[in-house]
């Protein structure tokens, strides 16, 4: 600032240029404390907004809601017509096309065992991804993002009240997120991509 | 126009002066190259301007002059010599006359014309006097460009004058880089300098430099120039190699032999052979008599030398590694400069490489064993061979020092050593050594395609035995001259012209060129870079196939409008008959009179005397009926047109479509090789086999040059070489026995390749004993099949030497593990192609591989089975037939099909689809290739046939068990590819497991039909019906609306239907719906903008269940019908339903 300044006014003597560089170290030494102390309590509260709010891709499945974390989901959107193949099991519904790759469609409700929702929906889908492994979930209804805070708010572990339709599914879940009346069956995406389940079909 | 005349005379002199000092420039240029042919060019074409342009403006002088210098130029370049001194001033001072003329003009100072043309006249004159004289002198030195024609009329007479220029430019071009060179050698050597890097590399340089004239001069036919550089080539190599020190009295001679070189290029005819001997013998003794302390005047000591040397390093490698290390530093690049990964990179390149030149060492070898049956002189044709030989090892040699392979390079410099002497030194050829030389040749393929395979002591044994040969032979014939081959090669060429010899020669020659220019005109490209540009082009062509359904539609609407158009010019001809008539008659009354203009009226009322019969006069109606005929006529030839577009669209797309085709033929062409690439390694393992066996084989290739994609061949030479191994060990007998059952002792092992259609069919057959059934029988019962082994006829029995882990034999080295045929059949299976074997006992086995032509597009048929479309490779397909009544067999699953039967199943049985069982009568069933045997499948319905690329199942579905992948169609829909055999094998597995029954129905999507006359609303109908995820089918109509129902095409979950409409109307459907099969019970919703109760009671008691009026809420409406379907006891669908708008 001041050699700024010195440039700006090259009239400017040679004293005063020293006296005005004194005076801002000076006034820069008083605030140093405070501003650190400020730029520590910003960043704190920076990274707890970050790091604590997990985004979370949430689907309805039935009555039941479920999430994966974003990062594990490449894209959402409606399912198109589904080819079905032989001898693969009920929970593999067979492939689709989707931008011209051809994936496999997964249905959660005959996975996780949970009773089938109505079939004359138009069912969506999660393309769930985990290492180099790529297929589509078959869900009923994208819900949203939901945003988890888990220090905050830390997730429920599974109990037989949330029912027992769910019990097949606990495997794979990483807790309860509670709003109110709304659960949200967090899952874990490193226990579904590498479950034997999936995996054995690569 | 006298005003006229000096304008553009002013403008002429400005025009001449601005070509003076062009003319100055030009003449100067001249002075300095007489023989410049554009500049004399250009000089000429200004003269020739200035004349032209003199003569037409009237200034007779100046025309003279530029006359008379151009005539001068016109001889110069006619002549094709140079202009002398005396002409050039001549000129330059025409040209300073004519510029001060014409300045002389402009300023109007008079000139004396006369004298100026007398002073030309003279000046040129003086010329033409001592032009002979200038034209002799000329000639003395030969100018460049006219030496083609005798050049070419000294080489032989098939090379042409387009061939030897090129070579003459090529050649000059390396002439001066020898010339640099030597200036550097002269520079640096003084006194006995030791071999440096730097002087390496100058000798490189020369080396490199005369080697391309060799090379050259081969190609274009010049065999004295050829074995003269070669000569020189060969003390080079010495000097490169081996030298360690250069002397300086050996450098003039170099510069002597260089220069030689140079004259036998630039004129041939002043070469003569004696003293190029001379020069040779002395360049010789200059470099090797002080190299080499042997003192060897032969070419065959020194080879000698060389050849101890390698034995020496082969011994211990790391001397070799030294060795190599000094060579290296000029030639190979240290280890250090590459990264692991580039070592890879480079390594890949040497083995595509090396591939190549082991194929070309593999010809050579196969000409030289058949020629050479007995001791013969080699002749030219055979020392091309060997030639050739020496330059593929030397070139595997150079690749492999270059990436650090010192094995290789060390081995095959041996060999090198051994060829150079047999091509320069020796003139006998045997037997015994063209079989050693194939052993080390085939020890050299080997080094290079796994380098650990061969021991050390093979390869040493075998460079000795080489280096033994050369020896012996040489004790023989000891050199008389120095040039042996020169001569010969001379002698050679005489006797060409006269024996018959010569057409052998030329056949030499003339693949040699082919090869040449080839080579020339070869990019190397990224195989990954072709794939994916092959890639690209299938899917164009699939991508075009999805113009063809568009198209289809585009025809129906076209059909459709045709009828509509129809129908409206119908209506227009009823309306004109009809009324039209009647209305001039009656109607006329009650309808204004159009009075456009105030003159149509008066005229209508002055015309008031006719009656209406006798003078027509229009109201409205007339006008609307008139337009709307006209309307009627617009559309049909709106018709007409969309018609020509659509034949025209038809066109461009079927024009495409073979361009595409053609695309993708050329591309998959650019990856095809021949079969011999993979000729000369089952050649290798042949030999090596038979040799370790005690059996004698010969293999036999017909077809070699049947082209396939490389990755095909390459796919294809691990099942050849199991082929080979198996029919060695297995098939073929020893000596003894063959000859006690009365087969010749040499056994014969063919590889037919032949295209059949779209497949190359490969027969590989032996003539051996054929296939135990009894062995196989009794090994497959200690396999673990029991007593089943009895009931398999000889088909099956087959059937099993491919299965894994399967062998007669006992476990040795060469086969017997049982893994062979397993990989045989798998690796085929992967091309899609199929293996079958035809045996004979006695007579032997064949393997008939069938693989097809083109990898990634395949053409199949498409079957539909319930919703979903399956594709059948049609290669896996033999024939398609209709079966009568009682061919199929339920009971033991067989069919008869054309005299045979074989067994049967039902594709819907194999897709475990329930209740879909075959129309018994009249069933398509598809006669195809299962493992062997041939199966009958019954299928429901074709679709049609189609090419598609079959794609993988994503990442997630690596292998379902009977889908060999899917393909995408043209409008996105999905095609899943099947394996009949493995379907039915996975069917019967499953059905031992009691499995069966997958969830192959695809849920049927919720249909509701709209009928209504209006189309706005069956399309906002429509709308909300897909919002709802629920399929919509529409009727304009109660008629269509039966007539669909009836047709079966649709079965809706609920209808919604309108009461007003044209044909039938909403009570007479409610009344016929009943009646039509399956209406019954489909619940019907009203929907009308009658609200009366009276129309409601009506339409209830014909069985409506719902009534909405028009414009109804959608909430109400998807209550409706989600009460009415009893979906409504989920709670979600309703959510949906709402959130989906």
């Amino acid at each position: 600032m001041a050699d700024a300044n010195a440039s700006h006014n090259p009239d400017t003597g040679d004293q005063e240029d020293t006296t005005l560089h004194a005076l801002l170290a000076a006034i820069d030494r008083e605030t140093a404390q405070e501003l650190a102390l400020d730029a520590a309590s910003l960043k704190e509260r920076a990274a707890r907004n970050i790091r604590k709010k997990k985004p979370y891709i949430a689907f309805a499945l039935g009555r039941d809601e479920m999430a994966l974390p974003i990062g594990s989901v490449r894209e959402i959107g409606y399912l198109p017509p589904v080819t079905p193949l032989p001898n693969i099991p009920p929970w593999i519904r067979g492939i689709v096309q989707i931008r011209g790759e051809i994936l496999s469609v997964v249905d959660c409700c005959l996975l996780f065992g949970i009773k089938e929702a109505g079939h004359h929906l138009r069912p969506s889908y999660v393309l769930f991804t985990h290492e180099n492994l790529t297929f589509c979930l078959m869900v009923d209804r994208i819900a949203g993002v939901v945003n988890v805070d888990e220090l905050h708010d830390p997730l429920l572990p599974f109990t037989s009240e949330y029912g027992d339709h769910l019990s097949g599914v606990s495997s794979f879940f990483k807790g309860a997120h509670v709003v109110g009346e709304r659960t949200v069956h967090i899952l874990d995406d490193q226990k579904l991509g590498s479950s034997p389940l999936i995996v054995q079909w690569q | 126009m006298s005003q006229n005349k000096n304008d553009f005379l002013a403008g002429y002199i400005e025009e001449v002066q601005a070509y003076v000092p062009t003319m100055r420039a030009a003449i100067g240029e001249l002075r300095a190259n007489p023989r410049q042919r554009d500049t004399l060019e250009e000089l000429h074409r200004l003269a020739h301007i200035i004349r032209g342009a003199s003569s037409m403006v009237g200034i007779g002088v100046l025309s003279r002059i530029a006359g008379r210098m151009e005539d001068t130029l016109e001889q110069a370049l006619e002549g094709r010599r140079g202009l002398a001194e005396e002409a050039l001033d001549a000129m330059d001072a025409t040209v300073a006359r004519i510029g001060s003329y014409c300045q002389d003009l402009q300023q109007g100072v008079p000139v004396d014309e006369a004298q100026l043309t007398d002073l030309a006249e003279a000046d040129f004159k003086g010329l033409d006097a001592n032009a002979d004289e200038m034209s002799l002198l000329d000639s003395m030195e030969e100018p460049i460009f006219d030496q083609a024609l005798p050049f070419a009329e000294f080489s032989d007479s098939e090379s042409d004058d387009e061939l030897t220029a090129a070579f003459q430019t090529e050649a000059e071009e390396h002439l001066e880089a020898l010339h640099q060179a030597i200036q550097v050698l002269e520079s640096q050597v003084t006194g006995t300098v030791p071999m440096n890097g730097e002087l390496r590399e100058t000798v490189r340089q020369i080396r490199r430099s005369v080697h391309t004239i060799k090379g050259a001069a081969s190609v274009i036919g010049l065999a004295d120039l050829a074995a003269y550089a070669h000569l020189v080539e060969d003390v080079l190599d010495w000097l490169y190699e081996t030298a360690g020190s250069v002397e300086q009295r050996a450098v003039p001679h170099l510069a002597d032999a260089l220069d030689l070189l140079a004259i036998m290029i630039l004129n041939p005819a002043l070469f003569d052979e004696q003293r190029a001997q001379t020069v040779l013998a002395a360049l010789q003794t200059a470099c090797m008599g002080a190299g080499t302390s042997l003192a060897a005047h032969e070419d065959g000591e020194e080879i000698d030398v060389l050849s101890e040397a390698v034995l020496d390093a082969l011994a211990s490698p790391a001397d070799t590694a030294d060795m190599l290390e000094d060579g290296a530093t000029t030639g190979a690049m240290p280890d250090s400069l590459f990264s692991d990964e580039e070592k890879q990179l480079l390594y890949e390149g040497f083995l595509e490489e090396a591939e190549e030149h082991l194929q070309q060492l593999h010809a050579s070898m196969q000409i030289l064993t058949v020629e050479i049956d007995k001791r013969v002189i080699l002749d030219a044709g055979q020392k091309e061979e060997v030639r050739k030989i020496r330059r593929a090892v030397h070139t595997i040699k150079g690749a492999s020092a270059v990436i650090g392979l010192r094995d290789i390079s060390a081995y095959a410099h041996g060999v090198e050593d051994f060829l150079d002497w047999l091509y320069a030194g020796s003139r006998h050829l045997d037997p015994e050594t063209v079989e050693i030389l194939t052993n080390a040749l085939d020890c050299l393929g080997l080094l290079v395609e796994s380098p650990e395979s061969v021991p050390m002591d093979r390869r040493t044994d075998l460079l000795r035995r080489l280096l033994a040969i050369s020896r012996e032979n040489k004790l023989e014939e000891p050199l008389v001259e120095n040039l042996p081959d020169l001569s010969e090669a001379s002698a050679v060429a005489d006797a060409t012209s006269l024996t018959g010899s010569a057409d052998r020669e030329a056949d030499a020659a003339a693949p040699l060129q082919v090869a040449a220019s080839e080579a020339s005109r070869t990019i190397r490209i990224n195989q990954n870079q072709l794939d994916v540009l092959i890639n690209l082009a299938n899917e164009l062509l699939v991508g075009i196939s999805g113009f063809d359904q568009n198209m289809g539609l585009f025809k129906k609407a076209l059909e459709e409008m045709e009828l509509t158009s129809r129908r409206l010019k119908d209506i227009a001809l009823e309306l004109e008959t009809k009324f039209e008539v009647k209305a001039l008659d009656q109607l006329s009354r009650h309808f204004v009179h159009i009075d456009k203009t105030v003159a149509d009226l008066k005229a209508s009322q002055s015309f008031s005397e006719f009656d209406a019969l006798e003078l027509d006069r229009y109201t409205q109606l007339n006008l609307i009926i008139r337009s709307l005929n006209e309307s009627a006529i617009d559309v049909a030839a709106i018709h007409t047109n969309l018609g020509g577009v659509y034949s025209g669209i038809g066109g461009d797309i079927g024009r495409q479509h073979r361009v595409i085709r053609e695309l993708q033929v050329q591309m998959m062409r650019t990856r095809l090789s021949p079969m011999a690439t993979l000729s000369s390694r089952l050649n290798r393992t042949l030999r090596d086999v038979a040799s370790r066996l005690g059996k004698r084989v010969r293999l036999v290739i017909e077809g070699e040059r049947v082209e396939l994609d490389r990755m095909v061949w390459e796919k294809l030479a691990d099942p050849f070489m199991h082929l080979v191994r198996n029919a060695i060990h297995h098939g073929i007998e020893s000596p003894e026995e063959r000859q006690a059952c009365g087969k010749p002792a040499l056994a014969t092992v063919t590889l037919a390749g032949r295209r059949e259609g779209n497949h190359l069919v490969i027969r590989f057959s032996d003539d051996g004993r054929g296939l135990d059934f009894a062995a196989i029988r009794e090994k497959a019962r200690r396999f673990g099949l029991g007593h089943a082994v009895d009931q398999m006829d000889e088909e099956q029995l087959t059937e099993l030497i491919f299965y894994p882990g399967f062998s007669t034999k006992t476990i040795s080295e060469i086969s017997g593990r049982g893994v062979g045929m397993d990989v045989v059949r798998a690796n085929i299976k992967e091309l899609q192609g199929s293996v079958t074997v035809e045996t004979g006992a006695g007579a032997g086995t064949t393997f008939v591989l069938r693989v097809p032509l083109t990898l990634g597009v395949v053409r199949a048929l498409l079957v539909k089975v319930g919703e979903v479309t399956y594709g059948i490779a049609l290669n896996d397909i033999k024939d398609i037939h209709r079966l009568e009544q009682g061919s199929i067999s339920f009971a033991d699953k067989t069919c008869h099909i054309a005299g045979e039967t074989v067994p049967w199943h039902s594709l819907t049985g194999l897709l475990g689809i329930a209740g879909l069982d075959p129309d018994e009568d009249h069933s398509l069933v598809l006669n195809m290739l299962a493992d062997g045997r041939t199966i009958g499948l019954s299928i429901p319905q074709i679709t049609g046939q189609k090419e598609i690329v079959i794609k993988g199942l994503g990442t997630h579905l690596r292998s379902v068990a009977g889908v060999s992948g899917a393909a995408v169609m043209g409008d996105g829909s999905i095609v899943p590819v099947l394996d009949i055999p493995e379907l039915a094998q996975a069917a019967s597995r499953a059905k031992h497991r009691a499995i069966a029954s997958f969830n192959l129905e695809i849920p049927r999507a919720f249909t509701v039909m709209i009928v209504d006359d209006s189309i706005s609303i069956r399309r906002v109908m429509s709308r909300l019906v897909v919002a709802n995820g629920w399929a919509p089918v529409e009727a304009k109509d109660g008629l269509d609306a039966v007539e669909q129902l009836e047709m079966a095409e649709v079965r809706p979950d609920c209808i919604v239907l309108d009461i007003e409409m044209p044909r039938m109307n909403g009570f007479e459907f409610l009344a016929k719906l009943p009646h039509v099969p399956g209406g019954k019970d489909i619940p019907v919703v009203m929907l009308t903008s009658r609200t009366s109760a009276k129309h409601q009671e009506k339409a209830m008691q014909l069985g409506a269940r719902a009534f909405l009026n028009k414009p109804c809420k959608d909430e109400e409406f998807v209550d409706t019908v989600l009460r009415l379907t009893g979906q409504s006891d989920t709670p979600v669908p309703e959510a949906e339903g709402r959130t989906a708008r």
